[in-house]
């Protein structure tokens, strides 16, 4: 169509007036926060706020220039979607859906109905399927005609109730009800289509017409709702354009102008809804993948997956994600995008291709470790798939070792980049017939941003060298340079997909600052949009943020006086929204506990739930009893940080997702670990504390994926994320959120280019000592040196392993003279790694330690048991013994532990509180014996004692105490079975805090720490002769456990219940508590 | 267009605001007036054949699943038309004839009917001359009845009504401009639809409804005074042809004109 004699679709918005068009798109956006703020004001989740009429105007003349340009191109929703009339489709379609959606709604069920259908169909064709879904499910659907209606209205009705159905997908329900509408018609057709025909006087050629449009719809319909269901007939879009074209056609002739025009957006939209069913990947796919389509779709299925979201749709089918080509793809997406069935779908792909092959599946953090694995294990095991995870501590317990060498090895194995730095390098590696066929990197883009960075950035260039034929996924959200990445991995074969990473959104989101205004006990909030990238909803005009009242009991000054209170009053009206959760970010767990206190006090005691009252339980036997968890719960409030225990805290998020917290106050723990979304976050602060580095601002991608969190997908309509502001102007604030997301850039690159920015020298023997990350470097060329078995040999090729890494290609780019100081730094570094020897070189592959590290460690090696009586676990953990003192003395210097002693303390001090902790002695004892301070009361004492033993103590004194033993030059070959495995679990048993070989498998297997010992003897003696690796008979034989066994062999002073035992055991497995 | 055959009008009424305008017109020669009919009007029916299309359509139809037995008995081989589906037609054909409207599509029948589940309006088409063409929507109603208003200008199906929902429902007229829209592409009209659009899209007020009541009775200005009032309380900025067109056959006998069989000296 050319409008003002151009070809240009723009021209339509440009003749209509592009300032109007987009000040009508953004009236029709600013009404849905208006409509969210106006249901948490008035508590009705149904209310919608309305546009003045001259705003209504618009907004309807602005609909129609979205749907011109929309209609010129309906043919081309089977174009691929990078091409630019597809684009014009998904754009005008996706505006088209905005505008309708705030424009006032009819109560009259035809219109209504007739609405509905048009902005199912844009939102649809706009690539907003999810906010279609949603909208569905909070409007509801019209009531279908009468009984006594004509019937083509009846007709009519019930096939657009069942387009509806199908593009809501609230489960197989809908699905089986479109069948049964369709079904339906068909059976009264006989009854009430003839005395209709004979009412007729005239017209009854356009009556007849009518029909015959309308019944080739509901055919078409009624397959549409079978093939989502269940992926037949395969050629459903031809079939969909048969029934649509005679549909049109008959429409056509008879002069229907409205049913005309809705039959062409239906006819588009199905097509569509075929092409984003899970079963329209069967198409290209091999037998393991349909299979798993199958299973993911299946009534049986909680949840059944029958629908992909663009972005994964389009990394699938567009993007070739899963071509076998494309050795190393690197795939951009919004957070909440479903990168993990993408994941999916490449781990079966590569076990197809290499039968027999595992894949390590890497992300940052223990709670991610367990939460993949939980996924994979539900998704993959019943296509016979096997899933273990490995602690994320860098050694490797001997039950690990059991389950990484047997024969029946796991085909995934989840761990972070460190242990399988670790698995890989140490002597535990995979037996030849089991290759590494694929290397998942979730959250890619730490790579760039945390010390932890340089380690596995290293570890992919190490796996890359030594497995040239794994192959490597990389899921990151959007950074600019994903390209880059990919092809560091491989020049040649690689694929980095960019999934429409600046246009689509899985929700919309409002992102603004919340501050109180007005006088006195007289006040209220007010909420200000601001502009980020990409752009959320704005609003020219703050709006208010209210319930009904102040929202705490203080006057204005003194909520504006701190962040906290003016956090805690958003986070109590933001939690108002129906069915919804805010989290509050706060700084650090003190915080947390400040402004859970300040809700507390505002809110009331809430009916509790079974499921309050156990995690109640959990937290008085496993914390304290008088634990301050318990009260706040009551009300709905829960906290989340480095101080609670990693299972409270998966206990907590177990709590939010079933809808009993309210309001949750967390630290950074949530902000880079977990990923479920909740509807609203409050940041009381966006400065966090960061380890070693103190409080910084967050980056604009940690924001970002932070931000994304915000809304849940099929859920919220709206997400929102609020920064607690004292004024309505920050400028700090307004700066933060328009800072672009930057380039990643490789922290090996950092490094270097700081080094020599400074003037100093780049002599790794000395770096080493003064900054762990280089010493995570001289491991890397520590293991290369190994590997390559002969100075000559490493000296002539340590360009080539240099070029390995990331960091060295981008300086040599960008830097070539850098790039070459580090060749001869490396090779300088040589000579010294020659001195240390081999037996020193395998120790640094075997302990992660560096060299140097070890050196220094054994200039103090007299106070090194050398023993195995003084190894074993009952005489090391012995209270009162001094061995294990001076071996925390040792590691108190070891710089890779980073073992912060709180000031005070000394290594005898760690000692104690470890002897007590793998004693199995309650967190409240030891919090109360070591961790009292003058003034401060349990729960800060508690908070203290479980920060410093989860994030510090337990996992640096596995680690140190594991290299110390491997050091001493103890060898339990010799030595009988129980004893030697005994020996080899000491470190295990200080990261599980349990003194038994068979409590760690418990431990191991997430059973809680006060039963895992006699759960561990128990299972000892009734499977002593099994076969096969410990842990996953262990794991069977727990899930077959009756709770009368929980019963009998938990202590007698716990507070939870055998039943208790089991049902946490199970949520903790991710296996629902029943 | 047979060039040849127009008809004479005369007068009967006028009301000219600038914005408003009701005319009512009366042409008296039959001999004209059947030629007129057999000639312009007939030519404008060929083009439509939904009877012969229905039942090729019903042939296809088995593959929904759905009975045709019924339908099939809709669909005889000749049916004669009715007099109001011929007046719609003659309505368009004198519009463009007396108005410089044009109506790209071919022409519909009532779809107004109590029973159509998705009923749209008669008329949609362009008015003006090249360079100041506008969009035109319309409504067309015949009825030789005594108390016409109470026939087909008063209740809901009424031509006030129409009117009125034409002039106020932004909606009804975007679907029309939509439902054109698809038609347009690649047809010898599309310029001027695309210069319709420009102007629709630019200002959304500059466009025209008609109304159009045919009677083979004697002429009132009373006829249209409903629908006068209404146009006038509304303050829609569109401009509004209300238009009496007095025949000189009776409704009755428009289907024996169109065929040739009524012929009278």
């Amino acid at each position: 169509m050319t409008v003002t004699g151009s070809d240009n679709a723009r021209d339509l918005r440009g003749a209509f007036g592009l300032d109007r068009y987009e000040r009508a798109l953004g009236t029709s956006r600013a009404w849905l926060l208006r409509s969210v703020l106006d249901q948490i004001a008035s508590g009705d989740a149904m209310r919608l706020a309305s546009l003045a009429d001259a705003d209504a105007l618009l907004v309807q003349q602005a609909l129609l220039v979205a749907e011109l340009m929309a209609l010129e191109h309906l043919d081309d929703a089977e174009v691929a979607s990078r091409r630019a009339e597809s684009t014009v489709l998904r754009t005008a379609c996706s505006d088209a859906f905005y505008l309708l959606r705030a424009l006032p709604k009819s109560s009259d069920p035809d219109a209504s109905r007739k609405c509905l259908l048009r902005l199912s169909c844009y939102g649809i064709l706009g690539d907003r399927s999810a906010d279609v879904r949603r909208w569905l499910r909070e409007q509801g659907l019209p009531e279908l005609p009468a009984e006594q209606d004509v019937w083509p209205r009846r007709v009519f009705g019930t096939v657009a109730d069942s387009f509806l159905r199908i593009a809501r997908k609230d489960g197989w329900a809908d699905l089986h009800e479109v069948a049964r509408g369709i079904a339906e018609l068909r059976r009264l057709q006989t009854q009430f289509e003839q005395d209709f025909l004979a009412g007729i006087s005239a017209s009854a050629q356009v009556a007849a017409l009518e029909l015959v449009s309308l019944y080739h719809l509901a055919k078409a319909v009624e397959l549409l709702g079978t093939f989502c269901g269940k992926g037949t007939p395969k050629d459903i879009v031809s079939e969909l354009k048969f029934h649509y074209f005679r549909a049109i056609r008959a429409a056509s002739t008879g002069g229907m102008v409205e049913l005309d025009v809705l039959l062409r957006w239906m006819r588009a939209a199905s097509i569509q809804v075929a092409q984003n069913s899970i079963w329209w990947l069967l198409r290209s796919f091999n037998s393991r993948i349909s299979e798993h389509v199958r299973h993911l779709a299946s009534e049986d299925v909680a949840r059944p997956l029958l629908e992909l979201l663009p972005p994964q749709r389009r990394a699938l089918l567009e993007d070739g994600l899963l071509d076998p080509a494309h050795r190393a793809v690197v795939v951009q997406m919004p957070t909440s995008s479903g990168k993990t069935l993408l994941a999916e779908f490449r781990i079966l792909q590569a076990i197809n291709s290499f039968p027999g092959c595992w894949i390590a599946y890497l992300v940052p953090t223990r709670a991610l470790v367990n939460q993949i694995a939980l996924r994979l294990r539900r998704d993959l095991e019943p296509l016979g798939l096997t899933v273990e995870s490995a602690a994320p501590v860098q050694e490797v317990d001997v039950f690990e070792e059991e389950w990484l060498t047997s024969a029946e090895a796991a085909n995934i194995v989840v761990t972070t980049p460190e242990k399988l730095d670790l698995v890989i390098r140490g002597a535990k590696r995979r037996p030849a017939q089991h290759p590494l066929g694929l290397v998942i990197l979730d959250e890619a883009h730490n790579i760039g941003e945390t010390e932890r960075g340089v380690r596995a950035e290293l570890l992919l260039a190490m796996l890359n060298q030594e497995y040239p034929d794994a192959q490597f996924l990389l899921l990151t959200p959007f950074v600019p340079n994903g390209q880059e990445l990919a092809v560091w991995l491989d020049d040649q074969r690689s694929r980095a997909i960019t999934v429409l990473a600046a246009d689509w959104q899985p929700n919309d989101r409002a992102i603004g600052m919340v501050y109180p205004e007005g006088r006195a006990r007289d006040w209220a909030l007010r909420f200000r949009t601001l502009h980020t990238q990409p752009a959320g909803i704005e609003t020219p005009e703050p709006l208010s943020l209210n319930g009904q009242g102040p929202a705490l009991d203080l006057t204005v000054s003194a909520v504006k006086a701190s962040k906290s209170k003016i956090a805690a009053a958003a986070a109590k009206v933001l939690s108002r929204r129906a069915g919804s959760t805010c989290i509050v970010l706060a700084d650090s767990p003190g915080t947390t506990w400040t402004i859970a206190d300040i809700l507390g006090q505002a809110a009331e005691t809430r009916a509790t739930t079974d499921r309050v009252e156990l995690v109640k339980r959990f937290a008085e036997t496993e914390i304290a009893p008088d634990f301050k968890l318990r009260e706040i719960l009551d009300k709905g409030i829960a906290v989340h940080h480095g101080g609670l225990s990693p299972e409270l805290r998966f206990l907590v998020e177990w709590l939010t997702e079933e809808g009993d917290v309210r309001v949750l106050v967390a630290t950074t723990t949530l902000a880079q670990g977990v990923n479920f979304p909740v509807s609203s976050i409050v940041l009381a602060t966006h400065y966090l504390y960061q380890p070693n580095r103190g409080k910084q601002e967050m980056s604009p991608a940690a924001f970002r994926n932070l931000a994304g969190r915000a809304g849940r997908l099929f859920q919220d309509t709206l997400g929102i994320v609020a920064f607690a502001a004292q004024e309505r102007d920050d400028a700090a604030i307004e700066a933060f959120v328009s800072r672009q997301v930057q380039e990643l850039a490789s922290v090996l690159e950092t490094m270097v280019i700081d080094v020599l920015d400074r003037g100093w020298d780049l002599n790794l023997t000395s770096l080493v000592h003064h900054d762990p990350r280089w010493a995570s470097f001289a491991q890397y060329l520590a293991h290369a040196y190994r590997q390559a078995g002969d100075h000559e040999r490493f000296v002539a090729d340590t360009e080539k392993i240099l070029r390995a890494t990331w960091g060295y290609r981008r300086l040599f780019s960008s830097r070539p003279a850098a790039a070459e100081q580090l060749v001869d730094a490396s090779r300088q570094y040589a000579n010294t790694l020659r001195n240390m020897g081999p037996g020193i070189l395998s120790l640094v592959d075997s302990t992660g330690f560096s060299g140097e590290t070890l050196m220094e460690v054994l200039q103090r090696r007299d106070l090194l048991p050398s023993t195995a009586d003084e190894w074993s676990p009952s005489s090391l953990f012995r209270a009162g013994t001094p061995t294990l003192a001076g071996l925390f003395e040792i590691l108190i210097g070891v710089r890779e532990l980073q073992l912060e002693v709180p000031a005070g303390s000394q290594h005898r001090h760690l000692a104690e509180v470890l002897s007590m902790w793998v004693e199995g002695r309650p967190l409240g004892e030891i919090a109360a014996q070591h961790f009292h301070a003058e003034g401060a009361d349990v729960t800060d004492s508690i908070t203290q004692c479980c920060r410093q033993l989860f994030q510090r103590f337990a996992q640096a004194g596995a680690w140190g105490l594991g290299a110390l033993q491997a050091l001493s030059g103890i060898d339990t070959s010799g030595l009988p079975p129980e004893q030697s495995e005994a020996l080899r679990s000491v470190p295990a048993m200080v990261y599980y805090g349990v003194p038994t070989v068979n409590a760690v498998l418990m431990r191991a297997l997430g059973v809680p720490r006060s039963i895992a010992v006699p759960l561990g003897d128990r299972f000892a003696a009734e499977q002593s002769g099994g076969v096969g690796p410990r842990v996953v008979r262990a794991r069977t034989w727990l899930k077959d456990l009756p709770s009368e066994t929980w019963e009998e062999v938990k202590p007698a002073a716990a507070r939870m219940s055998g039943d208790d035992y089991r049902r946490v055991w199970r949520i903790l497995n991710g296996m629902g508590d029943r | 267009m047979d060039g040849a055959v127009t008809l004479r009008w005369e007068d009967v009424y006028r009301h000219d605001d600038g914005r408003l305008r009701v005319h009512g017109r009366r042409t008296t020669s039959t001999h004209e007036f059947r030629r007129f009919v057999q000639s312009r009007v007939r030519e404008r029916l060929r083009r439509a054949s939904a009877r012969e299309q229905l039942r090729e359509y019903l042939s296809e139809l088995t593959s929904t699943g759905f009975a045709i037995a019924n339908l099939s008995a809709v669909s005889p081989a000749e049916v004669a038309l009715a007099p109001w589906e011929i007046g719609e037609v003659l309505a368009e054909v004198l519009l463009e004839e007396t108005e410089r409207a044009e109506f790209p599509w071919p022409p519909f029948w009532d779809k107004r009917s109590a029973t159509a589940s998705l009923p749209g309006p008669d008329l949609v088409g362009f008015l003006g001359e090249e360079g100041s063409e506008c969009f035109l929507f319309g409504e067309v109603k015949s009825s030789d009845a005594d108390d016409v208003r109470a026939s087909v200008i008063n209740g809901d199906d009424g031509l006030r009504r129409q009117i009125e929902r034409l002039l106020t429902s932004e909606n009804r007229r975007q679907l029309l401009i939509s439902w054109l829209c698809v038609r347009a592409n690649g047809q010898g009209w599309q310029p001027k639809f695309d210069r319709c659009l420009a102007v629709y899209l630019a200002n959304p007020s500059q466009g025209a409804v008609v109304g159009v009541l045919l009677r083979g009775r004697d002429p009132s200005e009373a006829d249209l005074q409903p629908v006068r009032s209404a146009a006038e309380n509304q303050a829609s900025p569109y401009r509004v042809m209300l238009l009496g067109y007095y025949l000189p056959v009776q409704l009755a006998e428009l289907p024996a004109v169109l065929v040739g069989t009524a012929e009278r000296p």
